[in-house]
């Protein structure tokens, strides 16, 4: 023990003084020596020890002082008492000012050794108390904040969370397991799982995760909303164990999963709508085809000539309703950000523009641009920016009459290109209006019957204009024309 | 005989109306055609058709339904015989397919077919109501 402590020697007796330091010095302790309380307090406030030995009867500062200031310098320091008045009182005194022992002069080395051999196994057992009161008090605190950071993580979630006993009572549940379950009101402990879930489905869930098999970790259900309001919910059920593998309860994790069954619905419906529009095509085609092979045609050439004529078209539909389809799933699966560029709208346009007045020309309409060449540029995607003003100047040649015109004109406003296609076509029906942009929505009449289209044109349209944060609207008036607007920001 | 009989198509579905005409016309039929059941009335009055080829579905689900209830209501055309078909019922999951001769009646069409249906299956059909329209107006 004294091996490497490190002892405080303060005694106003040379002589003493030097022994005590020679033993212990002896004994491997680093000793430092002081003649009167006043150094020896002074060595304590520049140097840690471990143990100090005070004489009591001391000039300047006297031991009893001493010893009080030392206490309130370094708690943790043993202090032994050396003194040749060794009467009770002294030793009261002594202890009351944080003294540990006492030794009675004269004594001899082995004593001395012994009684600071003591001295320094208190100490080692009053630090090592210390710390490990320390430590506990550090692992309380941590568990404090460990508990409310997980009662903070279960409080925020947005899955539900309900937990169980083994005789279905509910143990907790958080605010969005409450929510889910559409309990307005606190739920008490103990309460009977059945007050708190009223869906069948999900008690019979908990109970089937309370028998599982070996292997088996979770019991999974989707729970069908019972009315179109309710939320559609992905429970999860894992049983509880003890440290015996005792089933103790079950844990419920409630998901929402509403939004991801309309996406799918939204999918399947877009599947089902492609397939009629690809079975259309196909079916008119067979027919053809088999007026042909039945032979119930007749053997006219320009009836023949006919046959074959359509079929041609609806294969060209088909083609063109597949290309769109693409362009769709291409836009769809771009996850990544498309490649955009500075982009001259206006030279893009009358590149457009030129390019549809072949078209324009069989139907005899004319095409009119007021496009300035000195349009700000909009970063945007050369393709898909073609391929709107294509549609939209599609659309505005073959909704037309005879003879008909469209008229292509571009502005710059303050944050915005406005482009307008006009034409002086057959105008759309106001109930038309709000489905225009719909995919595979065609405007059904009279006029539009012999029109080819794959009715996902404008769809397409609208879609690109918003990716490029842009508008696109419609004004039309039935006889007179339609004009559509495309708002792209600079 | 048939050289002369008229028939009307009445459907929405511009192929269809095609390849009736072609089928039925190279039979030596005369071929009238309307696109919606309002147009299908107005070629009823003005060609009087012997036999009417009538879509159920138009623009509405019951169109066709709608105009074979006048048509046989009428006293002047209520004889002549309706062949309905339809492509709807796997769509949509109404089933209005007839089962049995009270359900033609309800309908009150002749015959049922769903499409598509083949140029020969359609001619057949056609002949048969024909034959037996001429069978009941000796009668």
């Amino acid at each position: 023990m004294i091996k490497g402590s490190r002892l405080l020697i303060v005694d106003d007796e040379q002589p003493i003084r030097v022994a005590c330091a020679k033993i212990l010095s002896e004994e491997g302790a680093l000793t430092e020596v002081a003649g009167d309380g006043l150094a020896g307090l002074e060595k304590a406030k520049t140097h840690e020890f471990d143990l100090a030995l005070v004489d009591l009867k001391m000039p300047q500062m006297d031991g009893m002082e001493l010893l009080a200031h030392l206490t309130q310098l370094a708690p943790d320091m043993i202090k032994i008492v050396i003194t040749g008045y060794a009467t009770l009182e002294t030793a009261i005194e002594a202890v009351q000012k944080g003294a540990y022992d006492y030794i009675p002069k004269p004594f001899t080395p082995g004593e001395l050794r012994t009684r600071v051999n003591r001295g320094l196994e208190r100490r080692s057992l009053l630090l090592e108390a210390k710390k490990l009161r320390e430590e506990r008090e550090r692992n309380l605190l941590e568990l404090a904040n460990e508990k409310s950071r997980t009662q903070t993580i279960i409080h925020c979630m947005g899955d539900g969370l309900l937990v169980t006993n083994r005789d279905e009572q509910v143990v907790f549940c958080n605010p969005a397991g409450r929510r889910l379950l559409k309990v307005k009101r606190p739920i008490q402990v103990g309460e009977p799982m059945t007050h708190v879930a009223n869906d069948p489905e999900l008690i019979a869930l908990v109970e089937a995760a309370m028998s599982l098999k070996e292997g088996q970790e979770m019991a999974s259900k989707e729970l069908v909303a019972r009315t179109s309001s309710d939320p559609v919910l992905m429970a999860n059920c894992a049983p509880v164990k003890d440290e015996k593998g005792q089933m103790i309860g079950v844990v419920t994790v409630l998901r929402d999963i509403t939004e991801l069954k309309e996406l799918d619905k939204a999918k399947s419906t877009f599947v089902s709508l492609v397939a009629h529009e690809l079975r259309a095509p196909l079916a008119a085609i067979e027919g053809y085809l088999d007026v042909i092979l039945e032979g119930v045609g007749g053997d006219d050439p320009q009836r023949m000539r006919k046959i074959l004529e359509r079929s041609r078209e609806r294969t060209q539909g088909l083609l063109a309703l597949i290309n769109d389809l693409l362009a769709i799933s291409r836009m769809q699966a771009g996850r990544l950000a498309k490649e955009k560029e500075k982009l001259q709208l206006g030279i893009l346009l009358k590149d457009v523009g030129e390019l549809m007045k072949g078209q324009a020309l069989e139907k005899k309409v004319n095409i009119e641009m007021e496009v300035p060449d000195d349009l700000p540029p909009i970063q945007a995607n050369r393709e898909d920016i073609t391929r709107v003003f294509t549609n939209l100047l599609d659309n505005a040649i073959k909704y037309n009459h005879q003879k008909g015109k469209v008229f292509l004109g571009a502005w710059a406003d303050d944050a915005f290109v406005r482009v307008e296609v006009q034409d002086t076509g057959m105008g759309i029906p106001k109930k038309d209006i709000a489905h225009l942009f719909d995919e595979f929505y065609r405007v059904k009449s009279k006029e539009t019957r012999l029109i080819t289209g794959t009715g996902l044109g404008l769809s397409i349209a609208k879609k690109i204009v918003e990716e490029h944060n842009g508008h696109i609207e419609v004004e039309s008036k039935l006889h007179q024309g339609s004009t559509f607007r495309v708002l792209l920001p600079i | 005989m048939k050289t002369k009989a008229k028939i009307l198509v009445v459907d929405d579905d511009l192929d269809f109306i095609e390849i009736s005409k072609l089928s039925l016309g190279g039979q030596g039929y005369q071929v009238f055609s309307a696109f919606n059941a309002k147009e299908g009335w107005k070629m009823v009055e003005k060609e009087k058709p012997d036999l009417i080829i009538l879509d159920l579905m138009m623009e509405r689900l019951d169109s066709g339904m709608a105009l074979s209830q006048q048509i046989k209501g009428h006293p002047k055309y209520g004889a002549i015989p309706i062949l309905m078909l339809t492509s709807i019922s796997r769509d949509t999951g109404i089933d209005f397919t007839p089962r049995t001769v009270e359900d033609l009646q309800q309908l009150n069409v002749d015959d049922f077919s769903s499409k598509p249906i083949k140029p020969q299956v359609l001619l057949q059909k056609v002949e048969k109501l024909l034959a037996k329209k001429r069978g009941k107006g000796k009668k």
